[in-house]
């Protein structure tokens, strides 16, 4: 074997040694899934790298063993002393033969379960990783990119050494170089998506470079059990156990191409291969690749900034003079990572909640829980209820050991609207402006409360309430340099909490109840005093119509009498006809009408004639009763 | 071997690119850096602006940036609630936030590890905890909530526990400068609070029932007031009337004078009125057969006699 190669072996498992390690450090430090897994790819060739080194050291060997033999050969002629030599005449030959025979499908197995290790565990850390810290991301990914660059440059040399001389042996070790390049580039290309914010991207490229490493696990199953059923001819070239297909296409994918090619070949059945298009595309393919970089590096120096959005234009981290803030539009700047651009939605009317959350119900009652309630202190303005501070006790309830303070609580919920209106205040002067703002609003709305009247609050005042705390909270944020214009503040559903709301409609449900019974008693007064109105005015009527009636019968009665008085002087006496006749008219007139008339007819008989209108007969004593329709 | 230019300018390309991510950082128009040679801190303050500088690469040089705004660090998110015993044994939980920002950079990153924030924040809690405390202590309710907004003493508090924070986070000793610490909000102790419902409770029904009891005064009132008034109008009623009538018994005078011209006869007439008078309504007439009138009901001679009744018509 050629000491060249023997060397370059060796550098090569120094190479994913170094590569490795410096892999795990730059993922751990950037906590980068991605990197984690380049650098458990450049483990695993770690492992088939020194593979390949100890069989190529045996064969060296060996051949150091076989030329060896035959300088003695030559010199002791044909009747050589080793002519009918046996198994132990080749030592390092038997070695190297036990090694592929024993060693190499024990170490292929062992390789196996660390590749299912490498695959499994990863696989569930990766939901468990906290993420890319993007502060470190920069410094990582130029780290990321010079170690890919590195091991590229190792691993193609190797591979072009191993298909040049026709070293096997070669082939794994520089394939794993390739492949943790790329590794290296994949996860250096996942921090500039993660620095972009695209933050899952570094969990998705590390679940597709976990499914990679199973894929190689099941091809090095595949090949152990292959392995078993193996035609062993003296003689032929035998594939390493240990060097995966699938590694050697994805560190070199230019060997896709080249089977691609063949493939088309064999499909239109003419050279495609050897078309002048092919051949264009092949040669230009770096230039391709290289232009597209280009375009890609070339579109970073557009900013595009949305209807709605304004964005800070930094220059190496300072705000460009005269730029330092651009508005909606095409804007043209340096290229990234020279100039950034960091865009913000000011037009957009944002929005946070002091108070309560309400949850989206139809109909809010008071006494129906409707939201994760916040209660805030109001200060009581009864007069028996006012905090005395000489003698607490005297003012407040003690239940449980603690005195109830001179306070009510009361349920609010306050939504706040704002927009930023100097961006770079909003950005430069607050770490959290966001958060500060609802910080700030909920002590506005707190110290406001504390002197309210909830009464006032919660009924007329409550628009004059949500201008003034407005103001209040603009005048702040003005002092605090948010750079917001505070464009409305609600009071909504604003009631005392649920522990206490049934008592507080208990005493509207008592006023309407009071209402009823007034104007029930108002109703009573009317209808009484409109009776006794009517009634007094029918007896004042009827006295009238009496006094008439007796003026009236008065005179009447006069002339008849005077009339009267003729006719009984006629036929004076009281035993006279006048007389006579005017009594039996009365007596005649009075009983025809009459319901009964009861007459003892018959005297000495005992006989009562009864005309009688009601339908019974009575006996009463010997009289005979006949009801009128027997008679 | 014959290499591509290509090749060369791609790894040039790159080589240039990574090398000036390492060889250079940025710092941000928000931020300070801190830069530390071997671990030790560089004096050089020219690197810790804003702007775009050189480096040697880790491990030689390392940067660190800081946030250089005005944080907030919220006492109520960041640390557990603490009550406060006022001086009028009330007890309430104070809710404050604290804005400060690094004004030495230096001796941030020196007094808190490579200039941690969390070290910092945990830090600047215990003084602003211990400060609101003995603030807090010294007020008495009516300071932080009153009806009467003259009473109350926010802004002062506020005022003394900012005093106490920067007496002892500012002068230097921390690297940063308390910008402000204000109260979020004032809540009571759970248990506190409701016995602040029950009062609640027992205000809202004492008023209820005074409005019940308000509302039977009243009602009892109206209706008195309105049966009074129909009783005075009825009995003013009865008196017209009376007087009325009265009148009326004054017209019957000429009448008695011509009757007592022949007062038999007079007296003859209102019997016979009266007879007639009585017999208005539903009248039961038992008459005896001497009745003037009826003595041919009287009884005859045997002969003429029959048990039969007497038909006699209405």
């Amino acid at each position: 074997m050629d000491r060249n190669v023997k060397r370059t072996g060796l550098i090569n498992w120094i190479a994913l040694l170094a590569g490795t390690a410096g892999m795990l450090l730059i993922a751990r430090h950037v906590n980068s899934m991605a990197g984690l897994m380049g650098g458990i790819l450049g483990g695993l060739g770690l492992v088939v790298a020194l593979l390949s080194y100890c069989q190529m050291s045996l064969e060296g060997r060996e051949q150091l063993e076989k030329l060896e033999l035959d300088e003695l050969s030559k010199s002791r002629g044909a009747a050589s002393l080793f002519a009918t030599a046996g198994e132990d005449t080749f030592p390092a030959r038997r070695s190297r033969e036990q090694f592929e025979r024993y060693f190499i499908p024990v170490l292929t197995a062992l390789l196996l379960f660390l590749q299912l290790a490498a695959a499994f565990f990863p696989w569930r850390y990766a939901s468990t990783m906290a993420g890319v810290d993007p502060g470190r991301a920069p410094l990582a990914l130029a780290l990321f990119g010079l170690l890919g660059l590195i091991l590229f440059i190792l691993g193609k040399y190797s591979s072009g050494l191993a298909r040049l001389q026709k070293q096997r042996l070669l082939r794994p070790g520089a394939a794993y170089l390739l492949l943790s390049a790329y590794a290296c580039w994949t996860a250096a290309a996942t921090l500039v998506a993660v620095y972009f914010n695209f933050v899952k991207a570094d969990f998705y490229v590390g679940r597709a470079l976990c499914v990679v490493v199973g894929l190689i696990t099941l091809e090095t199953l595949a090949g152990l059990v292959l392995e078993i059923y193996r035609v062993r001819l003296k003689g032929k070239d035998v594939r390493l156990l240990y060097d995966s297909r699938l590694v050697g296409l994805l560190g070199q994918p230019e060997a896709l191409i080249t089977t691609a090619a063949h493939a088309l070949d064999y499909q239109f059945g003419f050279k495609v291969s050897e078309t002048w298009f092919y051949r264009f595309l092949e040669k230009a393919f770096a230039w391709l690749v290289l232009a597209q970089l280009g375009i890609l590096v070339l579109s970073s120096c557009i900013a595009v900034v949305p209807p709605g959005e304004q964005a800070l234009l930094e220059r190496a981290g300072r705000p460009v003079a005269g730029r330092g803030v651009i508005g909606p539009g095409l804007h043209f700047k340096l290229p990234w990572p020279v100039d950034q651009v960091y865009r913000y939605r000011t037009q957009r009317i944002q929005s946070f909640i002091v108070g309560a959350e309400p949850e989206t119900v139809k109909t809010i009652q008071w006494t129906v829980p409707h939201a994760k309630e916040e209660n805030f202190l109001v200060a009581n303005r009864a007069g028996d209820l006012t905090a005395d501070t000489n003698n607490p006790a005297a003012s407040t309830n003690q239940t449980g050991g603690h005195p109830a303070p001179p306070v009510s609580l009361l349920s609010v919920s306050i939504p706040v609207q704002f927009q930023i209106t100097n961006l770079t205040d909003w950005a430069y002067k607050n770490q959290d402006p966001a958060a500060l703002l609802e910080r700030l609003s909920r002590r506005v709305v707190a110290r406001f409360l504390a002197g309210a009247e909830m009464t006032n609050l919660m009924s007329g005042g409550r628009g004059q309430a949500a201008d003034t705390l407005r103001q209040i909270i603009q005048e702040q944020s003005n002092e605090l340099g948010l750079g917001v214009n505070i464009i409305f503040v609600g009071l909504e559903d604003i009631h005392p909490p649920v522990k206490v709301a049934g008592e507080y409609e208990k005493v509207v449900g008592e006023r309407e109840s009071r209402e009823v019974k007034i104007l029930d008693a108002q109703a009573h007064a009317i209808m009484t005093n409109a009776l006794a109105h009517g009634t007094a005015t029918t007896r004042v009527f009827q006295a009238e119509a009496d006094k008439f009636n007796a003026t009236t019968n008065a005179v009447a009665r006069a002339s008849l009498f005077a009339k009267q008085s003729l006719a009984f002087a006629a036929a004076p006496g009281l035993d006279g006809v006048y007389e006579h006749r005017a009594y039996l008219d009365v007596l005649a007139k009075s009983t025809h009408d009459a319901q009964r008339k009861i007459i003892n007819a018959t005297g000495n008989t005992r006989q009562i004639f009864e005309f009688n209108e009601e339908p019974k007969i009575r006996d009463l004593g010997n009289s005979l009763i006949i009801p009128k329709e027997n008679k | 071997m014959k290499r591509s230019p290509l090749t060369i300018v791609v790894a040039l390309l790159l080589i240039a690119i990574f090398g000036l991510m390492l060889f250079v950082f940025q710092v941000r128009q928000s931020e300070v850096a801190v830069v530390t040679l071997f671990d030790r801190m560089e004096t050089d303050n020219a690197r810790t602006n804003p702007g775009p500088h050189l480096q040697w690469p880790r491990p030689i040089e390392r940067v660190y940036k800081l946030d250089q705004r005005v944080h907030s660090l919220d006492m109520e998110a960041e640390d557990k609630l603490e009550p406060v015993t006022l001086p009028d044994q009330n007890i309430i939980l104070l809710l404050t936030y604290t804005g400060w920002r690094i004004s030495d950079p230096a001796k941030f990153f020196q007094n808190f590890e490579n200039g941690s924030m969390i070290q910092a924040k945990t830090n600047l809690q215990g003084i602003v905890r211990s400060a609101k405390l003995e603030v807090a202590s010294r007020h008495v309710f009516s300071d932080f909530l009153s009806a009467d907004p003259s009473q109350m003493k926010f802004t002062q508090i506020e005022k003394e526990i900012l005093d106490r924070v920067r007496a002892r986070a500012d002068a230097g000793k921390y690297g940063i400068e308390i910008k402000f610490v204000q109260i979020k909000s004032i809540e009571l102790p759970a248990s506190v609070s409701q016995t602040v419902f029950d009062r609640m409770k027992a205000e809202r029904n004492k008023l209820a029932d005074a409005i019940k009891a308000d509302a039977d005064r009243r009602s009892i009132e109206i209706r008195s007031d309105a049966d009074s008034a129909a009783s005075k109008l009825l009995s003013e009623a009865d008196a017209r009337a009376k007087d009325i009538r009265g009148e009326g018994q004054q017209a019957m005078v000429e009448s008695l004078r011509v009757m007592a011209q022949n007062p038999e006869f007079a007296k003859f007439l209102m019997n016979l009125d009266m007879l007639e008078e009585l017999s208005k309504d539903k009248t039961t007439w038992i008459l005896d057969h001497n009745t003037t009138g009826l003595e041919l009901l009287q009884a005859k001679p045997p002969a003429a006699v029959t048990n039969a009744p007497v038909p006699l018509h209405d």
